[in-house]
């Protein structure tokens, strides 16, 4: 078997004008004004909530799911946390990402599902039954089941539910989300996608923010590992 | 070299007295052992004479300077142990070379001192080697170059010679009394084992239970001991002891079997220590060299039982059961008895022991 | 002149050897030995020496991640050059060496310090040394994310004393940047382990023969002396033996620079072993992976092999 080629249709964006220009934003949020606090280097989403729930984060990028879990605190917290936790509860509000100078843009997250190919699996693969598991799970009805507590349901005919309408009276800011769908890019479908997201994209951020490289070396240095990932290493 | 005076020394751990008031005093020159079973305090003792650990009371003088409380570098001795105590990583030359280093002396003046101790004790063509490539007998004589070196006023050695094997204890047994009178030398020598005690010394201390018994010459020892203890701790094999009631008939007296009936008539002056009994009881012992086995009935003898028959070449050792104690007897070769066989044995009327059935210690005469 | 008058001889002469039995007589002779060591062998066999034997093979292919582990493609020593050539390389091999280097000096200096000041009686020593005892039975992951908090750069309790106490301004940064993270990393290692040494050193210490320490002060030695010429030899094994093992724990370390800091930020406390977990288990790049461990894996077993001689020098020695 041969490694499989480069994707010819598909270009690295990690390094053109408008992602560098998004880097130096964070740098400078981060390095310049110290806007944001210097554990946000490495701090990952769950380790946000605990100073946000105790209020000692003004703000933070997160889901409207996040509302939820954050209830979910409050009602674990005792003494004098209480308090503090409740007020954040009753004081938290959502507001859209910002607007770029291009426009205002988010990724998307979703999910997939892979068929495994016949010769990789026994007992064989019935092709039907695969089919209508896919019909199935991507329908209005089952993806609006399936994000039901908070995200946005993946088959846009979901919205035209009758749950859907129920969602967004009963779930408080899931309007936020859907607000947000214009603005949604969805990340490319490569199986490369979670090393790109989960690793090279979160170590230029760091190269960038600890100074170690520069805005331009950071972006062409996590671009060229794309190429490289892509290429096939 | 100096005279080492104890006085009234003390050493307790609470209640427990490891030391109890022991006084005595080595002579300038003099020779003196320590011996005693395990835990009798001898190397408590010998280690509050070398300051290793504190007095609890008493005062101990090394030459005119009471040393009470000086280091033991500052006690001007030597101490030569029972695993020799060399240093492992230093070599020959080194080991003997440490206290004087750590005295500071002129490099030259080392290597002098070290060189001719090695050549009195004839070590050497060791002194570039490391202490594990030696025997147990080169690393004690290292231990005792050692010690020579310092040139210090008292020897102390703990039980030296216990880590040999038999053979070569014996022939270190005289080499240390041969380094000893060539130096003419004051040694403290700890030991358990009386042989070692009786053979080498000039006066050996006895001890038991933290308690000095006896301090004097080794034939004085031997042939006067003061109690039970020290009776039956000196000499091989021990002295028999046999308890036995007194049957007093004014100044005469004999002595009886309490189990057997038979009677032992004393000599005047015997019979005069028995009747200074505290309580009527005695008891009799005797060296096995004093005793003579009858195969009949003899006057003067009283019966008893091979126990066993120990032949040792030129000279045959039996034990005997008299009046419920165990008896040593040497015979000739010659003499061919069996165990379980009935015997006579005469006692020595003018070498037999009467210690106090109660006090233990040795009767004097009323 | 001699004041000794008898010549021991003494023999030192090895002692006569047994005529040679052959390899099979020996094994035959012994089969009941081998049945015993049989089960413990079969499951090394199969938990560790297939394993080695799978990573080797591994290294030598590349797994990409669009593939199956069965499609994998033979790339020969090509793993070994990538890895080699790579810029990330050599800074995650210093970064190792100074993780190592450091972790393994401080915990054994303060291991040794702690088990001497141990080793005198004093009031309390007993719960001192359950105190000190408490780091190495702790769990490493408890511990790390303790730490992780305690350093935290903006809401950790270190930083807030600082603050408190006037030390500081700000929270100190220790994680959360490139130059500290290390640093920070090697004190929680050397807090984790150097009980660790203290053990080691504590039982070491206990061994030194009383005489021999007598001996030294009969002959004049001071407190210092007597250490340096007598306990400090002494534990010459037992400390080879402890930084010997300290080294191979610390080359292997994986669980606090793991989850305190998963090699951040920017690779700066990347050392080999969370490397090759980035790269296997990131990156699904079993081969490279692969290839890095089978480096790190001769650097083991030349540690090892010393580890090895250290132990079994004594015995050697006792043999003679």
């Amino acid at each position: 078997m041969k490694p499989p080629k480069p994707r010819p249709t598909e270009t690295v964006e990690l390094n053109n004008d408008g992602a560098k220009a998004a880097l130096q934003a964070s740098v400078d949020m981060y390095v310049r004004d110290k806007s944001v606090p210097v554990s946000a280097l490495t701090n990952t989403q769950n380790e946000n909530q605990n100073p946000f729930i105790a209020g000692q984060l003004a703000m933070m990028i997160a889901h409207p799911a996040e509302y939820a879990k954050m209830v979910d605190l409050a009602g674990k917290a005792t003494g004098a946390d209480k308090a503090v936790a409740d007020a954040v509860v009753e004081n938290m509000r959502y507001g859209l990402i910002p607007e770029g100078p291009a426009r205002r843009a988010v990724v998307f997250g979703g999910s997939n599902i892979h068929i495994i190919k016949d010769e990789y699996v026994d007992g064989g693969l019935d092709e039907q039954a695969a089919k209508a598991l896919i019909c199935f799970w991507t329908s209005p009805e089952w993806s609006t089941k399936l994000a039901r507590t908070g995200s946005n349901p993946g088959n846009l005919r979901g919205f035209k539910t009758e749950w859907m309408k129920e969602r967004l009276d009963s779930i408080k800011f899931l309007d936020v989300t859907t607000s947000m769908l214009p603005s949604g890019i969805p990340f490319p479908v490569i199986p490369e996608a979670t090393e790109i997201m989960n690793i090279i994209v979160p170590d230029m951020l760091q190269n960038a923010l600890t100074e170690k490289m520069t805005v331009e070396e950071a972006a062409d240095d996590a671009a060229a590992k794309v190429e490289e990932l892509l290429g096939g290493l | 070299m100096a005279e080492v005076v104890l006085k009234d020394v003390i050493k307790n751990y609470g209640n427990v007295y490891a030391v109890n008031n022991v006084s005595f005093t080595v002579e300038h020159g003099e020779f003196v052992a320590l011996v005693g079973p395990s835990g009798c305090g001898k190397t408590t003792t010998l280690n509050l004479i070398a300051g290793l650990i504190p007095m609890s009371g008493g005062d101990i003088a090394i030459g005119e300077r009471i040393v009470n409380d000086l280091d033991p570098k500052d006690r001007d001795i030597a101490m030569v142990f029972q695993n020799y105590a060399l240093y492992p990583n230093k070599s020959v030359f080194k080991n003997s070379a440490f206290p004087l280093q750590m005295r500071k002396l002129p490099g030259d003046e080392i290597a002098r001192k070290v060189t001719d101790a090695a050549k009195l004790l004839d070590i050497t063509h060791l002194l570039e080697r490391k202490p594990r490539e030696l025997s147990g007998g080169q690393q004690q004589r290292v231990a005792l170059g050692r010690a020579l070196v310092r040139d210090p006023a008292v020897f102390l050695m703990d039980e030296p010679l216990s880590n040999l094997d038999a053979k070569l204890r014996v022939q270190m047994r005289s080499e240390i009394k041969r380094f000893h009178h060539n130096l003419n030398a004051t040694v403290v020598y700890v030991t358990h084992d009386q042989l070692e005690a009786v053979t080498m010394a000039d006066k050996m201390a006895v001890m038991n239970g933290g308690l000095l018994q006896q301090y004097d010459s080794p034939a004085n020892v031997f042939a006067h001991p003061v109690n039970t203890f020290v009776a039956s701790f000196v000499g091989s094999p021990a002295m028999s002891l046999i308890p036995l009631d007194v049957v007093s008939k004014g100044t005469e007296a004999s002595l009886r079997s309490p189990e057997e009936g038979w009677e032992l008539p004393l000599s005047t002056m015997n019979a005069r220590k028995a009747n200074a009994s505290s309580n009527g009881k005695v008891v009799l012992g005797a060296r096995h060299s004093t005793l003579k086995l009858h195969k009949e009935a003899a006057p003067g003898a009283v019966p008893g039982k091979v126990y066993t028959v120990e032949p040792t070449g030129d000279v045959t050792f039996a034990r005997v059961f008299i009046s419920g104690a165990v008896v040593n007897i040497s015979l000739d070769p010659s003499v061919a008895i069996a165990p379980d066989e009935k015997v006579w044995v005469e006692f020595d009327r003018e070498r037999m022991h009467l210690f106090d059935g109660e006090t233990t210690m040795a009767l004097q005469a009323a | 002149m001699s004041i000794l008058t008898g010549q021991e001889t003494v023999a030192l002469s090895p002692a006569a050897r047994p005529g040679r039995v052959s390899l099979w007589r020996r094994i035959i002779n012994h089969r009941t030995d081998y049945l015993y060591v049989l089960p413990a062998l079969l499951v090394m066999v199969i938990v560790i020496a297939y394993p080695i034997y799978y990573t080797i093979e591994l290294s030598f292919f590349k797994t990409p991640a669009n593939l199956q582990m069965r499609d994998k493609i033979f790339v020969g020593l090509d793993n070994y050059g990538t890895i080699l050539s790579s810029a990330s390389f050599r800074e995650v091999t210093i970064n190792t060496l100074i993780w190592t280097f450091f972790s393994t000096l401080f915990a054994f200096l303060l291991g040794s310090a702690a088990a001497l000041a141990l080793h005198r009686e004093f009031m309390g020593r007993g719960v001192m040394r359950a105190v000190l005892l408490i780091p190495y039975v702790v769990s490493a992951v408890a511990a790390s994310y303790v730490w992780k908090w305690l350093y935290h750069s903006d809401f950790g309790v270190i930083g807030a004393l600082a603050v408190q106490l006037g030390i500081t301004d700000q929270p100190i940064n220790f994680l959360d940047n490139t130059t500290s993270v290390l640093p920070s990393l090697i004190v929680v290692n050397v807090w984790k382990e150097f009980s660790f040494a203290m053990v080691m050193l504590m039982a070491g210490l206990q061994t030194v023969p009383e005489q021999l320490l007598r001996a030294a002060q009969v002959d004049g030695a001071s407190p210092r002396q007597r250490f340096w010429h007598v306990t400090f030899p002494h534990l010459r094994g037992v400390s080879m033996v402890t930084v010997l093992l300290l080294m191979v724990a610390n080359f292997n370390s994986f669980i606090i620079p793991w989850i305190m800091t998963g090699g951040g930020p920017a690779g700066a406390s990347d050392i080999w072993i969370t490397q090759i977990y980035n790269i296997a288990f990131g990156r699904q790049r079993y081969g490279v992976a692969s290839a890095y461990a089978v480096i790190l894996f001769i650097v083991m077993m030349v540690l090892g092999y010393f580890y090895v001689r250290a132990l079994t020098r004594g015995d050697d020695a006792r043999a003679e």
